[in-house]
């Protein structure tokens, strides 16, 4: 080794603080995820609630789960509801996505600034709206073909749950797959058009092929959150008698004739971890193959934009029909509720009543401390989690420690559990255990930690596809030339993972700006979110005062997120 | 020598309270006791509130009551109140609070007998003498539990409907279970006045099991009993059995054409009750606003933001409601929480009701 050599590395050995720090981050977070979880495996061996002198331990919970015939027919309903969900979703959003990326399409800025606010529209609020239109005796499409034999739709069915689940998280997948998209090496695609392989047979064999690790991600991902989902099967599914593993849940966490069965839920929820570790063991697997895809490397590179020509046409009716189905028919739908008295389907009759009463009412005073917490929470969750991602992803994609595998493993489970059950764990984990030490309950901290812990998964998932993304070759380079690693991080991972961390961002802030079911169970008076405001009304005073504060919603949110994409644009971080 | 200082700061507060209240209408006819109340109540300055926005119409009843309260005692108190959940989930939350040795996130628990019947055993309500504060309204019949709960309005269990798409005019639970109701009513997923059927001096648990097993066979769906504007919109054409008729009515005013029905077999008279929790963060000011709630004031804002008040006292609309309905044959079942824990059976046989209910046939 030369002299030059030798200082560098000694240079590096000496001030390379960061794997270290980034190691006791994940650390810290892994045993935060796992107290969390300790806390629901613990419930699931007792009796009675915690701080109860009589809690005794015993394994009735599991006999009581495993012996009842509904744990089942509930699970069958979850896994087909999440079958359909992910259907729904990759159905639109990896298209569109592709579109978005890989095309000329001429109104991509406007496309990702729907697709977002997409993200917004609270699943209540769309579910509602499909109520009304493919309800088998209300709805106004079934009403429309009444002359024609039997119910044509019926949104009360899991298809129907799946369809509406689906269309919500279709954003979701865009934005997921989207960025894996944008960071693809067009060399090989344009190697196969060289030996003659036509449009569609390069994406079938190339640009999916390239692109199957993060669409799988997204799969799975999507798969747990349909699965982990509640408002949708909440508004359609319970009222019909149709449960999935979340409304079940949320039966048996809200008796109305016991306490609260925190042991029989936490039974029923160890069922969702053992689905979780498989799936988590297969996304790893998969990762490992993964490998062999990283597309990015050291040589320059610049995705290849496909001219659509008469094919625009096909897109713009894809892109239409979703924005229709997803977007415009549940914000009429809000609009038209928003100004009723009571919803009524569009008639004179009904328009007669229409007055902006609901908005007059609202309880602005509530409504300003809850968007003053919403957005210190959407400021600070998706920084603060995309930092833990990082170190996760660096950890698990870049050291050599052994194990590390693991820490991935761990990462994931958060998102695997329900939030019901995640949040339950918090409460309790906040009350009986660290509130003296650290008093969260009450605050928007206890929120923020909860939040950041949830979202981790997402967060990984991200940073772990944009890091498979980039060849470690790069960052070897850097290291040769005496570089550390927050060198490295700073001039060559984090501008080339730029695009991703900003989707990614963005991603969270606005899943925080709607989280509802965590928020749900950790709000008081001093804490309390937007969403829960909106759910609340809309739980306690009808669809028309709720309908008229998620309009203040978005509309608040709307400017926001258009200032966001024109500045991203600007810097030549999102598609143009 | 800081409790005589203490005293003679709360003795001077009253009496400025007193001398402010002068003006209001009621603040001259409150006892020693009250003024103290009121004093302690003045200092700690806040009660926080959370029950359904339909409930005494959430926020802008609260103003309503903060308003009417503040000028009836000559206090200054604010009413914190938050829209919530439903109140076994409410209660639940406060019993864990109370369980982590924590303050309460709200300072009353509002319920009914089904809510409060299962927490009475973890023994976290404040017993209070409320008598002793205003012993010309409050009387014994009031209070139970030696004064952890506290009555506040009545309510009066049957079923709601949509009166414009009913295929009939019901007049008995038993009209629901006739073919042209099928597939168009809903139920609770608590099993909402069906627990108090299976009491054994009321139907007996055979009958009403029997009844929920072919009522599980008619309805579309559940729903809970604050989401009447599902009925309104059609979805379903009726709610067997509701909470309380309070809904109805007050769809009612916005034009939606519901009415409740009072079935001659089965109708129940329940309260809705005040308890102020032992770990509450403003006990004092708590205990004040039950009170004003109590008042004639407080009774008649309760008809005009719930549409229900104490079918009892005087001047009471929900007791002429309670007599006209009597008129007419309907004999009502009075539930309070003392006779449903002499009654261990409707707990007990719940759980079978409640599954019957949310089990699609």
């Amino acid at each position: 080794m030369s002299a030059t050599a030798e200082s560098l590395s000694l240079r590096r050995a000496t001030s390379d603080f960061l794997p270290a720090a980034m190691l006791l981050i994940v650390l810290a977070a892994s045993v935060v995820v796992l107290c969390h979880l300790a806390i629901v495996l613990w419930l699931a061996w007792t009796s009675g609630s915690p701080g109860d002198p009589d809690l005794a331990y015993t394994a009735a919970n599991f006999a009581e789960v495993f012996s009842d015939a509904r744990s089942y027919s509930v699970l069958i309903d979850t896994f087909a509801f999440a079958f359909v969900s992910l259907a729904v979703a990759l159905g639109f959003g990896i298209p569109i996505a592709w579109i978005a990326e890989r095309t000329d399409f001429p109104a991509k800025t406007a496309l990702f600034t729907l697709m977002a606010i997409g993200l917004l529209i609270p699943g209540f609020a769309a579910a509602m709206g499909w109520l009304f239109l493919l309800h088998p005796r209300i709805g106004l499409i079934n009403q429309l073909l009444a002359g024609l034999p039997g119910v044509p739709f019926n949104i009360a069915s899991i298809l129907g749950m799946g369809w509406v689940q689906g269309l919500n998280l279709a954003p979701l997948a865009f934005i997921m797959t989207a960025a894996v998209f944008r960071s693809m090496d067009p060399s090989l695609e344009e190697a196969a058009e060289v030996h003659g392989a036509g449009a569609w047979t390069v994406l079938r064999r190339v640009t999916v092929r390239l692109a199957w690790p993060g669409i799988m991600a997204a799969s799975i991902y999507i798969f747990m959150t349909a699965f982990a989902a509640f408002d949708v099967p909440a508004i359609i599914g319970w009222g019909n008698r149709i449960f999935t593993f979340t409304t079940y849940l949320y039966l048996l966490l809200n008796p109305q004739d016991v306490l609260p069965r925190y042991g029989l839920a936490a039974a029923l929820s160890t069922v969702a971890l053992a689905i979780a570790a498989l799936m988590a063991w297969w996304y790893g697997a998969m990762q490992q193959r993964s490998r062999q895809f990283a597309v990015v490397t050291g040589r320059a590179y610049r995705p290849k934009i496909i001219k659509l020509g008469r094919r625009a046409a096909g897109a713009w009716l894809l892109i239409a029909t979703y924005l229709i189905l997803s977007k415009v028919l549940p914000i009429l739908l809000l609009i038209w509720s928003s100004v009723l008295p009571f919803f009524q389907l569009p008639s004179a009759q009904a328009l007669a009543t229409a007055s902006f009463t609901h908005y007059a009412t609202l309880p602005w005073e509530l409504v300003l401390t809850s968007l003053w917490n919403t957005s210190i929470l959407a400021a600070l969750t998706p920084t603060v989690t995309l930092a833990v991602s990082l170190a996760f992803s660096w950890v698990v994609l870049r050291s050599k420690l052994p194990g590390r595998a693991a820490f991935d493993f761990i990462a994931f489970l958060p998102h695997a559990v329900p939030s019901i059950v995640f949040g339950v764990g918090a409460l309790l984990l906040t009350l009986f255990v660290l509130q003296r030490a650290l008093p969260l309950y009450g605050t928007i901290w206890i929120l923020l930690l909860v939040f950041t812990i949830a979202r981790i998964s997402y967060g990984t998932r991200m940073t772990n596809s944009g890091l498979i993304q980039i060849h470690a070759e790069l960052e070897e380079s850097a290291h040769m030339s005496g570089a550390t690693t927050w060198d490295a991080l700073r001039r060559i991972t984090a501008p080339l993972m730029a695009p991703t961390l900003l989707y990614a961002w963005l991603w969270i802030c606005l899943l925080t700006f709607r989280e509802l079911t965590l928020a749900v169970i950790l709000s008081t008076a001093d804490n309390i979110t937007f969403p829960v405001v909106v759910w609340s009304l809309w739980l306690g005073g009808g669809l028309g005062q709720a309908s008229a504060l998620a309009m203040v919603m978005l509309l608040m949110m709307t400017p926001l997120i258009a200032a966001y994409w024109f500045f991203a644009r600007r810097q030549g971080l999102v598609a143009t | 020598m800081t409790i005589i200082r203490s005293r003679l700061a709360s003795l001077a507060l009253a009496a400025a309270l007193a001398i402010a209240g002068c003006g209001a209408t009621h603040a001259q006819e409150m006892n020693a006791a009250l003024k103290e109340l009121a004093a302690a109540a003045n200092k700690e300055g806040v009660v926080n509130l959370s029950w359904s926005q339909s409930t005494f119409a959430g926020i802008q009843g609260a103003a309503r009551f903060q308003a009417a309260m503040n000028k009836a005692f000559g206090t200054n108190i604010r009413l914190n109140f938050l829209p919530g959940p439903d109140m076994a989930r409410i209660a639940n939350q406060l019993v864990t609070e109370f369980s982590a040795g924590q303050k309460a996130h709200i300072d009353i628990l509002l319920g009914a007998s089904p809510q409060i019947t299962p927490i009475v055993k973890t023994n976290f309500l404040e017993p209070v003498e409320w008598r002793k504060y205003m012993p010309d309204r409050v009387t014994a019949e009031m209070t139970e539990l030696d004064g952890q709960i506290i009555r506040i309005v009545t309510g009066l269990s049957g079923a709601t409907y949509n009166s414009r798409l009913a295929p009939m005019k019901p007049t008995t639970l038993a009209d629901f279970l006739r073919p042209e109701w099928k597939g168009k009513i809903a139920s609770t997923p608590y099993a909402a006045g069906f627990d108090v059927l299976a009491a054994a001096d009321v139907w007996g648990k055979d009958k009403t099991v029997a009844y929920v097993q072919a009522l599980s066979q008619q309805i579309a769906g559940v729903m809970r009993c604050g989401e009447a504007e599902r009925i309104a919109t059609g979805e379903y054409l009726a709610l067997v059995m509701d909470c309380t008729g309070q809904d109805a009515l007050q769809w009612q005013e916005k034009g939606a054409p519901l009415a409740q029905m009072m079935p001659l077999d089965a109708a129940q008279q329940r309260y809705y009750y005040f308890a102020v929790p032992k770990n509450a963060q403003h006990p004092n000011a708590a205990k004040l606003y039950t009170l004003f709630t109590l008042s004639e004031e407080g009774q008649k804002l309760s008809y005009d933001t719930w549409k229900t008040d104490l079918h009892f006292l005087p001047g009471s609309r929900m007791g002429k409601m309670v007599d006209d309905y009597k008129k007419l044959g309907v004999k009502f079942k009075e539930v309070t929480v003392e006779w449903q824990l002499q009654h261990p059976e409707i707990n007990a046989g719940r759980s079978e009701l409640i599954k019957i209910l949310t089990t699609k046939g």
